[in-house]
């Protein structure tokens, strides 16, 4: 018992490591299935499951698991045409897509012993990534060579031209930083903390005597943050998806 | 932080790349069209049941109103045949008094002169005093 709580207030950090389950080199590249990659595998096929058999009956009044699918496409399809208005609605796959797939990332990792796989830069990032150059491919569709014209303020005066043209370069290129820390930050600090409080009380069960009565309080104090955890896990799949529609509108219609 | 152990990167980015291929393939294919199609033929309903509404209210309306007129038509009616009586008394209480007339075999005279009664009242009594 003493060991196992050691185990948990000195690594905090102990459970985004990952496991080699399924070791695979392809040429030179390490493509091994790792705990990741089935939690990944875990969220498509409960993904695909789910939209199967809600959609089974095509109920004109729909029952309630034809309802999930239902209220999470009216969710997106409000984010999109509030943020890019109708010439937005041929991105609505992709933007359901990321919404949903991150939603369950993250509200899987919440389940105790679990795997969360958005507490990862590399995962976050490369969809950032992923996602940044898919925009810049559309801006550049959309607008050929005028598309460089976003680094250039309108009515800027020449003086100050070049200085500005570099701050614009900056804050386009920290999008994708933004966008992939922002998530990643959020869900591993939340996961921390959670993890810190629980080996908190678990040290309090293990003291033994009057001490450990007192262990109800972190408890209860985790109780109280494994719902804030659920509300932002919720939450950054939204500001997830709601800022790759920013991003888009600002590429597809600028000054 | 394992989050910054570079050896897992390739594998991470590799299996994403592939299981979002695959899902957006699927929502795409499968997902979107049959969601979209039940919430287009369910607004149409909608629609449809708006403007059966719209109509039956119009209906409505127009019923309402030709109520009104025909109430006003018959309240003209009515008011006419209540005046149309009341001539019509008139004229058979006019005939009883001129029946009346001739049956205490009075002048019409008498009548004309009832206003002057006061008058001949103190013609009367100056004739009585003489």
């Amino acid at each position: 018992m003493s060991l196992l709580s050691k185990r948990i207030i000195l690594s905090p950090l102990e459970q985004f490591e990952f496991t080699t389950l399924i070791p695979l080199n392809i040429y030179k590249y390490n493509l091994s299935i790792t705990n990741a990659t089935l939690f990944l595998l875990i969220i498509l096929i409960t993904f695909l499951f789910i939209a199967l058999f809600s959609l089974k009956g095509k109920l004109l009044v729909p029952n309630r698991w034809q309802l999930v699918i239902e209220i999470t496409y009216d969710f997106v399809i409000i984010i999109i045409l509030d943020n890019l208005g109708h010439k937005g609605e041929r991105y609505f796959p992709i933007i359901f897509t990321i919404f949903t797939i991150l939603l369950m990332c993250n509200l899987l990792g919440l389940i105790p012993y679990s795997f969360t796989v958005t507490s990862h830069i590399c995962f976050t990032f490369g969809l950032a990534f992923a996602i940044f150059i898919g925009i810049n491919i559309i801006g550049i569709r959309e607008h050929g060579f005028h598309f460089f014209a976003i680094f250039l303020p309108k009515g800027a005066p020449l003086a100050i031209l070049p200085l500005l043209v570099l701050i614009e370069f900056v804050s386009y290129i920290v999008k994708v930083f933004t966008l992939a820390i922002r998530l990643f930050a959020n869900i591993t600090s939340g996961h921390t903390l959670l993890k810190i409080i629980a080996g908190f009380a678990w040290t309090l069960l293990t003291l033994g005597g009057f001490l450990s009565l007192l262990h109800i309080f972190p408890l209860l104090i985790l109780f109280v943050l494994i719902g804030l955890e659920m509300g932002i896990a919720f939450l950054q799949a939204y500001v997830f998806a709601l800022l790759v529609c920013i991003y888009l509108n600002d590429v597809i219609e600028f000054h | 932080m394992p989050q910054l152990d570079r050896v897992i990167i390739v594998t991470q980015i590799f299996w994403l790349l592939l299981i979002m291929i695959v899902a957006y393939s699927f929502v795409i294919k499968r997902i979107l069209p049959s969601s979209f199609r039940i919430l287009k033929i369910r607004e149409n309903f909608i629609k449809d049941l708006i403007l059966n509404v719209e109509k039956l209210n119009k209906e409505q309306n127009t019923q309402l109103k030709n109520t009104i007129k025909l109430n006003q038509h018959y309240i003209n009616l009515i008011k006419n045949i209540i005046l149309v009586q009341n001539k019509f008394y008139d004229e058979i209480l006019s005939n009883y008094y001129k029946i009346f007339i001739k049956k205490i075999n009075l002048k019409e005279t008498f009548f004309t002169y009832a206003s002057f009664m006061q008058l001949y009242k103190n013609l009367i009594q100056r004739y009585l005093i003489n």
